[in-house]
């Protein structure tokens, strides 16, 4: 039986604590009374992963009939997946996606079906790689589509090929890949790692164009969703929500199946990562000092290398198949199980280990905007209710946070970082004064269509995405960061923790309250 | 007065030394004791139309279809040794000639020599002509690479320009049974049997242009295509469907036909450090 997550309240026999530094780690010693906020261990998986795939299509939640039903030789199918962003780290082979999809296309060849399209849902994220795409499908499906030009990438930008559906009641464009809606069944499978994913969202978001993406990927709806992880408190949600239901009443099938992971993020010899310290024996002590010291030689290029090659050993926790709201609050619940712990009162300073990995540099670098989104966007937002941190508190991230950028993958990021930020770190200022000239760029539109580039404006929804976070902290201090990089993105760096402490009293006060979210793995908290 | 060196790779990659005449003879050395041996024990040829290669008179220009690297030292272990002592192996610029180590040991060991397969090259052209009015045999693949599916692909139409050119005979060779033991999607061998059938010599005809002689070779390879699939009668019947161009099959055969194979590969035990990402 798996152990749940608990807060472990610092005392004098407490061990130091792990934390992310980037493609390294540290271990700090936080003040006497703080907090630490430790995740659940990870589920117990599905013994015969196939089996409970079988099972789900032939039994499916909602409104819903069994997947075989619906299929017959003269149709049109579309089965779009979730892409590379999903999971962190990239999943040891078998990718769940590629079970999944070879259990549906086995039953479209059965039923006769030819005209069968795979689609990644891109959204605004950059194109796989071929060998992104085979790990997550698997070669047979690969080579089975592939040649024959029957597995795409969603393209935003390609508007012949783009529809559009109708608008919500808000105004908001619904504006989606053509494929997929003038279909007669429209699979989509996902990966649901945390709370934020799946249910419309996959669909309204992973298959529009950026016309209909920016009425939610804003600022105002970022401020409005407390959390993006609590689907039934986000704006973010809210608006795909409402997408959703026009898409439902356009009249375009989904046969939505949506998977979850346990929290067994890494291999054996990263073991000590997913140990609570005081419980460390001494080969896990050996695997910290060996692995740390041996980081610490390392050039980050490698470094990075190193980490981005590890493959999780995740154990599937569910598969739930039928119509897009009922199997989504099924999921919900199983994330929920898997990574909700409950915590009490909110603290002055919240504190964070960043890691090597983020949804948007998988195989490539984290640069600082990423540093900003992952810590700003994704962990300041791991809660329910309310913040883990007061309002005006102060938020303390560990990353090297190094002005390193890949101009194959983030060729934008960089001109925002130079161009924009260097005039302003308001997020309504950015928006209003620059997003519109990086998301109609030709020069970024072709790059994202024909190279491996996210979107132009992607570094705009990762601003964005920290909005929430900006508004509501009193100072932002990242531990170990570049100094100049880290005054470029509107924060202070401080090189010890002490430092950091004492910089973060000025701000909340002499004797502040504080909490540590540790990680890995995954944890989300209720606030209360 | 010292030459200067020179770091060309690609089809700018200089393999004259791999001709010499003391490599030459190594390399006939270490093919007639090492590699055809090797190929034989993982790819078990049986040779149809063995005896046509008996008679013939250098220089040949062999074409094959390609669904292996294991194609090449295939075709070298079937040729007899007066023509594989003399023959060179087209290969593409872009893949063995990408780093100067890879392209010395792919001349030397095989006798590659680099073609650009990614457009039309003269420098490729030329060099292929010139070693054939020299009298070295010429294996090329004008698929112009491997099968991504285990499928036929268009043939290009270099082979039959330069036979043109030179005026020498084209050698189709069908190879079946490379890609079930190393096809561009494996992740190791999986050794097996293989069926290698021999065409008859095809010379272009007065005045032929170039896209009729390469029909004629596309012709010839798909009845041994049909061949290796069924027997000689059979694939000589008119009306047979040829293998080339491949007859467009649905996902949903490929599906069927690819069930039994091996399909999620091992995640990788070491990082991967070096080369291309992804």
């Amino acid at each position: 039986m798996p152990r749940p997550g608990f807060v472990l309240e610092v005392d004098r026999a407490t061990p130091p604590t792990l934390f992310w530094h980037g493609e390294s780690f540290r271990l700090e010693r936080l003040p006497r009374g703080s907090r630490i906020l430790y995740p659940p261990e990870p589920l117990n998986p599905i013994n015969d992963v196939r089996a409970a795939i079988e099972k789900a299509l032939d039994n499916p939640v909602g409104d819903a009939q069994p997947l075989s039903s619906l299929l017959n030789a003269n149709m049109k199918l579309t089965i779009a997946f979730d892409d590379v962003s999903l999971p962190l780290p990239q999943m040891a082979s078998p990718d769940i996606r590629s079970l999944v999809i070879e259990a549906v296309l086995e039953r479209a060849a059965e039923a006769g079906v030819t005209d069968v399209a795979l689609i990644a849902a891109l959204a605004l994220h950059r194109r796989m790689t071929e060998g992104e795409l085979r790990h997550a499908l698997g070669n047979r499906v690969y080579n089975a589509l592939a040649p024959r030009g029957q597995l795409t990438q969603h393209d935003a930008e390609d508007k012949p090929n783009m529809t559009v559906v109708g608008e919500t009641d808000r105004g908001e464009l619904v504006e989606l890949n053509r494929r997929a809606v003038e279909s007669d069944l429209l699979v989509y499978v996902n990966i649901n790692l945390v709370s934020m994913d799946g249910g419309h969202k996959s669909v309204a978001t992973g298959l529009a164009s950026y016309d209909s993406i920016k009425f939610h990927h804003n600022v105002d709806t970022m401020v409005h969703s407390r959390s993006f992880m609590d689907r039934h408190n986000s704006e973010l949600h809210s608006s795909n929500w409402r997408m959703g239901h026009v898409i439902k009443e356009a009249g375009v099938k989904i046969f939505q199946i949506e998977t979850t992971l346990n929290t067994a993020t890494f291999p054996e010899n990263f073991r000590f990562l997913a140990k609570r310290e005081w419980e460390w024996n001494l080969r896990d002590r050996g695997s910290f000092i060996a692995s740390s010291e041996a980081l610490k030689r390392t050039p980050p290029h490698l470094a990075r290398q190193i980490f981005q090659s590890v493959r999780s050993p995740y154990g599937v926790t569910g598969i739930t198949a039928g119509e897009v709201e009922a199997v989504h609050e099924i999921t919900l619940e199983r994330v929920y199980q898997q990574q909700l712990v409950r915590v009490d009162g909110q603290s002055d300073i919240l504190t964070l280990g960043l890691p090597f990995i983020g949804p948007y540099n998988v195989n490539s670098i984290m640069n600082p905007i990423l540093v900003y989104c992952l810590g700003l966007g994704y962990f300041f937002n791991m809660y329910r209710n309310k913040p883990l941190v007061r309002k005006g508190g102060v938020l303390i991230m560990s990353h090297p946070n190094r002005p390193e950028f890949d101009p194959a993958f983030h060729p934008s990021y960089v001109d925002f970082f130079d161009q924009v930020l260097s005039e302003t770190t308001d997020p309504l200022v950015i928006e209003s004064k620059y997003e519109e000239s990086f998301a109609r760029d030709p020069w970024y539109i072709h790059l994202y269509r024909t190279g491996n580039a996210y979107h132009g404006v992607h570094p705009f929804y990762m601003w964005y995405w920290g909005a929430h976070a900006l508004d509501h902290l009193g100072g932002v201090i990242i531990l170990g960061g570049d100094p100049k990089t880290t005054r470029r993105l509107g924060f202070q760096s401080a090189s010890t923790m002490a430092d950091a402490l004492e910089m973060a009293r000025t701000i909340v006060g002499s004797d502040p309250s504080i909490m540590h979210l540790h990680s890995p793995p995954l944890v989300m908290a209720d606030v209360y | 007065m010292i030459p200067p060196r020179t770091h060309a790779t690609g089809t700018n990659y200089d393999t004259t030394f791999s001709r010499k005449e003391v490599v030459r003879r190594v390399r006939g050395f270490l093919l007639d004791t090492s590699i055809a041996p090797l190929t034989r024990s993982i790819a078990k040829p049986t040779i149809i139309n063995a005896s046509a290669l008996e008679t013939l008179e250098r220089p040949i220009i062999f074409v094959a279809n390609h669904q292996s690297h294991l194609d090449t030292p295939l075709i070298l272990t079937v040729l007899p040794p007066k023509l594989r002592h003399h023959t060179v192996v087209g290969a593409g610029a872009d893949f063995f000639f990408d780093r100067r180590t890879k392209g010395f040991f792919s001349s030397t060991l095989l006798g590659a020599i680099p073609i650009d397969r990614v457009r039309p090259s003269r420098a490729s052209a030329e060099l292929a002509t010139q070693l054939l009015e020299e009298g070295w045999n010429l294996v090329l693949f004008p698929e112009g690479g491997r099968t991504p599916d285990g499928l036929t692909q268009e043939l290009k139409s270099g082979a039959a320009q330069i036979a043109i050119k030179v005026g020498r005979p084209v050698v189709p060779i069908f190879i079946d049974g490379t890609y079930e033991i190393f096809g561009k999607t494996a992740d190791r061998i999986h050794p097996g049997s293989t069926t290698v059938i021999i065409g008859e010599p095809l010379y272009a005809r007065d005045q032929e242009r170039v896209a009729d002689f390469n029909g004629r070779i596309t012709h010839a390879l798909g009845i041994l295509g049909r061949e290796a699939a069924t027997d000689f009668y059979t694939a000589r019947k008119p009306n047979e469907a040829l293998p080339f161009p491949a007859p467009s099959r649905s996902w949903v055969e490929e599906w069927r036909t690819n069930a039994h194979r091996h399909n999620h590969r091992d995640s990788r035990k070491w990082p991967k450090l070096f080369g291309s990402r992804g």
